[in-house]
C-alpha cells in the first residue's frame, strides 16, 4: 500500500494539510500517516491535546509523534520505500513567513520525493475530491518529463489536467502570424511535446510566470498546482517557485527534477546541419 | 535508385527525434502540386501525424472549411522505431529515403509523389523478412466518411473519401511482396483522383493506377526524377560563398514552392500548401503576393493556375462587394472552396473572453494584391493576352471596388481598414492599402485605355488615384503608415525585445496598437511590390524609420525586409534577416511548423534573392538587373524565365553574365536598355556603373 506522510504542526495549516492528504489518498488509494515532530529545543511535551492532535482526531487519522529536528524527521520518513509523497503546511499562519516556513523550505530542498505544500488559508475541496490540477510548464523537456507521470496519474483518476504556459520576454514566440489560427496550432504541438496526458487543455498567458501561475491558481476550480522544480533556492534560482509558494492559496505539489532549464526563443534545429553521408 | 550521396546542399537529413516528429513530417513532405503526403514514418506511432492533402479539395467541419484528408498510402508493418532511424529528403529528385536499423538488419524505404504524373505515388521497402511486411496499402483517414475495398491477398485496395461539400478523393493501390535470401521487398504504387464537386468515378483512379503499373516502379521513379531535373533547371539558385547550410535552406524553400502548386488546374495554394493542415488550407495574400512571383518566373503554367483560382471565384467576389453596398469585386481575406469570406469572425480565448477578428472585414488590400499578382504574372511571362483577356476583370473589377470604397473630402480616403501591419486595426488611410489601391486604379485605367474600354471610367479611376491620400511628406521622404501613426508612442522594437518577436503577445494588443511598433512591413511592403510607383529615394528614409519599429512578428516579414535592405544598398545588413527566413521551418522558429511549412516565407526567400540581392525585376518588355551582393557571397546564379526565355544570370560583385537562348532585353542598374543576342553576355562594373563587355 502506498503511503502519504502528512506532517502536521500545531498551527492553522494542520487541518488543510491533513484534509489535502486525505483527498489525495482517496484519489490514489493510499494510506495517510499523520506525523507530528516535536522539536525538543523549542517545544516541551504538551500536557493538553494539541491542534494537530485535535485535527487528526477529527479526521480519524492516527497521529504519530516523534521528537527531533522536524525537517530531519520528515525527510527520513519520506525516504521509506512505501512513502510516495509528503504533505506539509507552507507556514504556521496566513501571515507567516514567505515564501514558506523554515521546515517547509528545508524539506522541499532535501526531499527526493514529491511534496505537497499546503497554505494555512487553503480551502481543500469540501467533499475532499480533487477535480482539477494546474500544471505550469515552461516549455522544456526537463520540466515536461518531471510532471508527465504525475499528470497521467491524476488524469487516470478522472482529474482534469490544465496545463499553463506563460510567455515572458525569454519564451514569447518569435512569430505569431494570426491570432485566429496560431494559438490552436501552437497549443496542439506544445501539448504533444510537453504534456501528452490525455485530455489536457493548455492555457496560454503572457507576463511574469509567477504572477500568471498565481492568477490561474486563484481560480476556485483549481484544487492543486503541480510544478517541477530544481530544489535550489539559492539566489537567482527558483524565482517562480518562490513567488508561487509565497502567494498561492492552493495546495502545491512540487516535483523535484535535476536541472530544469528555461525555454528560450533560440533555434531548435530540426534537420541535421551536418553534411549527408 | 540509389540514396543520395555527395553534395550536401541537395539533401535534408533528419535523424530520430520524437520531440520534433511532426515538424519533421512537414519538412519531409513530398508533393506533386496536386497531392501532398507528409513525411510520416511508415509505422504507426503516437508522435506521427500522417496526412495526404489534395490541393483545393475542401470539406466543411462545423463552421470551418478545411482541406479534406485523403487516404494514407505509406503504412508498412515494421518494428516501432526508438527514434534511431535516419531520413533524407532528396531535393534534387523529390524522394524521401529512410533507413531504420532493426535486429536483423536495416529496413530501407524510398517514396515519391510523381511530379511527372501528378496523383501517382510509389513506395519501395526492403528489409529482413521477419522485420518487414507490407500491411494494407491504403488506410482511410481517421474519422472520415470513407469506403474501402481490398482483395483477399492484400495486393489491391481502394479507398474513397467523400467531402461534405460534395467532392471527394479516390485512391487505388497495388502492391507486391517478394522474398529472396531472407530479404523482403515491398513495392507499392498508388493512384489518386480528386474531384472538388462530385465523388470521382472509381474507374478513374484504377485506370490511372493501371497506366502507372504498366510503366513500372523503376521507370516511374526515373521519369519523376527527370521532371524534377527540369524544374530545377528552370528555378535553381546557387549562392557561391554563402555556405552549404544557406544553399541547402534556399533549395529547401524552392523545392516546396515547386511541389505545392500544380499547373493544370485552378489551384488553391493555402498558407501551408500541401504540407499540413494549419490555417485549414485557406488561401491568403500569401499566395498572390509571396508565392506567385516565384512561379511566374519559373513555372508560368503553375502561376496561371493560381490566377485561375481567383478568376473562378470572381463572381463570388462581385457578390461580396454587392453585399457590402459596393461595386466591382471584393476578394476575401481568407478564401477556400467557394471564394466567399471564410475568415473566422471571432476567437474564443481559454479565459472565456471573445476577441473579434476583423481581418475578414477590413484587410481589404487583398483586393489590390490579387490585381497585382495578375500584372506580375504578365510582367514575368509577357502574357499580355491573358491580362487583356481572361484576367482583365482581376484588374478592372478590383479598381471598380476601390472607386466605390473611397470616401471624398478635398482628397480621397480609404477609411477603417487593416493594413499588413495587423498590430494597428481599423485605421484610416493605411499607406500600403492606399498605395496599392492607387496602383490598382492606374493599372486598370491604363488597361481600359489600351483596350478601348470605358474612358470616362478610366479617367475617374485616374482622378481617384491622384486624390488618394498616401501620407507622404516630401521634406522627410517618409510615408505616414496611417492617419495619426506619427502621434503614437514612438517605441522602437529594441526597447522591448530582440526581434523577431511577437510583440502583440508580449505587450498586449492594446498596448502595441498604441505604439509605433509594427508587425511587418506596411509602407515598406509598398516599396517592395510597387517600387516604381513610389518617389525615387524614398526607400532609404522609410527603411531607416520603419525597420527599427518592425517586430517581425509575422513570418512574412524577415525575407521582405532583407530584400529591401539589399535593394537599398545594405546587403550585408540584409543577410541575418535573409538567413532567418531561410531557417524559419528548418529550425521550427515559429513553433508551428508541425502544422505545415510557411510557403509565403519561402516565396519571400526567393524574392529576397531575386528582387533584393540580384535586383532583378520584370519591367515592360525588359528585365532590370541591379545587384547588391553581400560581401561574403561571391556570386549568385539565378535560373528563371522572362517572356518565355529561359535565362541564367550569374551575378558577381564586379561582373554579370546573362545566358539566354534567344535575344533578350535587359537594363543593368539604370545604364540603359541593352538588346542581348542569344548566348552569353557579360557586364563589368566600372566605378559606379556597369558596362557591357565588348565581344
Amino acid at each position: 500500500m502506498t503511503t502519504l506522510v502528512a506532517a502536521l504542526d500545531d498551527s492553522a495549516a494542520a487541518a488543510p494539510t491533513l484534509r489535502t492528504a486525505l483527498g489525495l489518498a482517496e484519489l490514489f488509494d493510499a494510506d495517510v500517516e499523520a506525523l507530528h515532530v516535536i522539536d525538543p529545543t523549542i517545544e516541551s511535551t504538551p500536557t493538553t491535546p494539541t491542534t494537530c492532535e485535535q485535527v487528526a482526531a477529527q479526521l480519524g487519522v492516527e497521529l504519530h509523534q516523534r521528537r527531533g529536528v522536524p525537517e530531519d524527521e520528515i525527510v527520513a520518513e519520506l525516504r521509506r520505500g512505501d512513502v510516495a509523497a509528503g504533505v506539509l503546511g507552507a507556514r504556521r499562519s496566513a501571515a507567516g513567513r514567505r515564501p514558506a516556513g523554515h521546515t517547509a523550505l528545508a524539506v522541499l530542498q532535501r526531499a527526493a520525493k514529491p511534496v505537497v505544500v499546503v497554505p494555512p488559508d487553503c480551502r481543500p475541496p469540501t467533499d475532499g475530491v480533487l477535480r482539477r490540477v494546474l500544471v505550469p510548464l515552461d516549455g522544456t523537456e526537463t520540466t515536461a518529463r518531471a510532471v508527465e507521470h504525475t499528470a497521467d496519474l491524476f488524469a487516470g483518476r478522472g482529474v482534469d489536467v490544465l496545463a499553463l504556459h506563460v510567455f515572458d520576454e525569454t519564451t514569447v514566440p518569435r512569430f505569431w502570424d494570426h491570432p485566429e489560427h496560431e494559438p490552436e496550432e501552437f497549443a496542439r504541438e506544445f501539448l504533444r511535446r510537453y504534456c501528452r496526458t490525455e485530455g489536457t487543455h493548455l492555457r496560454l498567458r503572457t507576463g511574469d510566470p509567477g504572477e500568471a501561475v498565481l492568477e490561474a491558481a486563484a481560480d476556485p476550480e483549481i484544487d492543486l498546482v503541480a510544478m517541477a522544480w530544481s530544489q535550489d533556492l539559492s539566489p537567482g534560482h527558483a524565482r517562480t517557485i518562490r513567488q508561487v509558494l509565497a502567494g498561492c492559496c492552493t495546495a502545491m505539489l512540487l516535483l523535484p527534477v535535476d536541472q530544469p532549464r528555461r525555454a528560450t526563443r533560440g533555434t531548435h534545429p530540426v534537420a541535421s546541419r551536418s553534411p549527408a553521408g | 535508385m540509389a540514396p543520395p550521396v555527395g553534395d550536401p546542399t541537395w539533401v535534408i537529413v533528419v535523424e530520430g527525434d520524437g520531440l520534433c516528429e511532426r515538424v519533421q513530417e512537414a519538412l519531409l513532405t513530398v508533393a506533386d502540386g496536386s497531392f501532398g503526403t507528409r513525411g510520416s514514418r511508415e509505422e504507426d506511432g503516437d508522435d506521427t501525424r500522417p496526412m495526404v492533402l489534395t490541393a483545393g479539395l475542401f470539406e466543411r467541419r462545423g463552421e470551418v472549411e478545411e482541406l479534406l484528408e485523403g487516404p494514407s498510402w505509406t503504412g508498412l508493418v515494421v518494428p516501432r522505431t526508438e527514434n534511431d532511424d535516419r531520413r533524407v529528403l532528396d531535393l534534387r529528385r523529390g524522394l524521401v529515403w529512410r533507413e531504420l536499423p532493426t535486429e536483423g538488419g536495416a529496413v530501407c524505404t524510398v517514396r515519391f509523389s510523381s511530379l511527372a504524373r501528378p496523383g501517382v505515388m510509389g513506395l519501395r521497402a526492403t528489409g529482413p523478412a521477419d522485420r518487414l511486411r507490407a500491411g494494407p496499402p491504403l488506410e482511410p483517414p481517421h474519422g472520415a466518411t470513407a469506403r474501402t475495398d481490398a482483395d483477399a491477398d492484400g495486393e489491391r485496395a481502394s479507398v474513397v473519401v467523400a467531402s461534405s461539400l460534395g467532392g471527394g478523393v479516390h485512391a487505388a493501390a497495388r502492391q507486391h511482396e517478394s522474398v529472396a535470401d531472407g530479404q523482403m521487398r515491398v513495392e507499392r504504387l498508388v493512384a489518386y483522383v480528386a474531384d472538388r464537386t462530385a465523388l470521382p468515378e472509381e474507374t478513374a483512379a484504377r485506370a490511372h493506377l493501371d497506366a502507372a503499373s504498366m510503366v513500372g516502379f523503376e521507370r516511374l521513379s526515373a521519369e519523376h526524377a527527370e521532371a524534377w531535373e527540369r524544374r530545377w533547371a528552370a528555378a535553381d539558385i546557387v549562392i557561391d560563398g554563402g555556405g552549404d547550410e544557406l544553399q541547402r535552406a534556399v533549395r529547401f524553400s524552392l523545392f516546396h514552392l515547386m511541389a505545392s502548386v500544380g499547373d493544370d488546374d485552378a489551384t488553391a495554394v493555402g498558407a501551408r500548401g500541401l504540407t499540413g493542415p494549419s490555417y485549414s488550407g485557406h488561401v491568403f495574400w500569401d499566395a498572390d503576393v509571396y508565392v506567385l512571383p516565384f512561379l511566374a518566373a519559373t513555372s508560368p503554367a503553375a502561376a496561371r493556375s493560381m490566377l485561375a483560382y481567383r478568376l473562378a471565384r470572381l463572381e463570388a467576389a462581385r457578390q461580396e462587394a454587392t453585399a457590402r453596398g459596393l461595386r466591382g469585386a471584393r476578394f476575401p481575406w481568407e478564401s477556400a472552396s467557394s471564394g466567399r469570406e471564410v475568415t473566422p469572425r471571432l476567437v474564443r480565448h481559454d479565459d472565456g473572453t471573445v476577441e473579434p477578428i476583423r481581418t475578414g472585414d477590413l484587410e481589404e488590400h487583398i483586393v489590390a494584391d490579387v490585381a497585382w499578382s495578375a500584372a506580375e504574372y504578365a510582367a514575368w511571362t509577357g502574357d499580355e493576352a491573358f491580362l487583356t483577356g481572361d484576367a482583365r476583370p482581376l484588374v478592372t473589377e478590383t479598381a471598380r471596388f476601390w472607386a466605390s470604397r473611397a470616401r471624398w473630402d478635398t482628397r480621397a480616403h480609404l477609411l477603417g481598414v487593416i493594413g499588413p501591419d495587423e498590430y494597428h486595426e481599423v485605421v484610416d488611410d493605411d499607406a500600403y492599402t492606399n498605395l496599392m489601391a492607387r496602383w490598382n486604379l492606374r493599372r486598370a485605367a491604363a488597361l481600359e485605355r489600351q483596350l478601348d474600354g470605358d474612358r470616362d471610367e478610366a479617367a475617374a479611376w485616374e482622378a481617384l488615384a491622384d486624390a488618394l491620400v498616401d501620407g507622404y511628406d516630401r521634406v522627410t521622404g517618409l510615408f505616414e503608415q496611417c492617419a495619426g501613426f506619427f502621434d503614437l508612442e514612438p517605441l522602437i522594437i529594441s526597447e522591448i525585445a530582440d526581434p523577431p518577436v511577437a510583440a502583440d503577445l508580449l505587450l498586449g494588443r492594446v498596448r502595441v496598437g498604441q505604439s509605433q511598433i509594427i508587425k511587418q512591413p506596411d509602407v515598406l511592403m509598398a516599396h517592395h511590390l510597387i517600387p516604381t510607383e513610389l518617389p525615387a529615394g524614398s526607400l532609404a528614409p522609410n527603411l531607416d524609420f520603419y525597420l527599427p519599429r518592425t517586430a517581425h512578428g509575422s513570418s512574412l516579414s524577415p525575407a521582405i525586409c532583407a530584400s529591401l535592405l539589399a535593394r537599398a544598398g545594405r546587403p550585408d545588413d540584409a543577410v541575418d534577416l535573409f538567413e532567418l527566413a531561410c531557417r524559419l521551418d528548418l529550425d521550427d522558429l515559429t513553433s508551428t511548423t508541425a502544422g505545415g511549412l510557411h510557403l509565403a516565407t519561402m516565396g519571400g526567400v526567393w524574392q529576397a534573392l531575386v528582387y533584393g540581392f540580384a535586383g532583378v525585376r520584370p519591367e515592360p518588355g525588359v528585365l532590370r538587373i541591379d545587384p547588391h551582393l553581400p560581401t561574403r557571397w561571391n556570386t549568385l546564379e539565378i535560373n528563371l524565365s522572362h517572356r518565355n526565355q529561359r535565362l541564367r544570370l550569374t551575378i558577381g560583385h564586379d561582373t554579370i553574365t546573362v545566358r539566354a537562348p534567344a535575344p533578350v532585353w535587359v537594363t543593368v542598374a539604370g545604364t540603359g536598355t541593352h538588346g542581348l543576342s542569344a548566348g552569353e553576355t557579360h557586364f563589368d562594373r566600372r566605378a559606379d556603373t556597369w558596362e557591357r563587355r565588348s565581344r
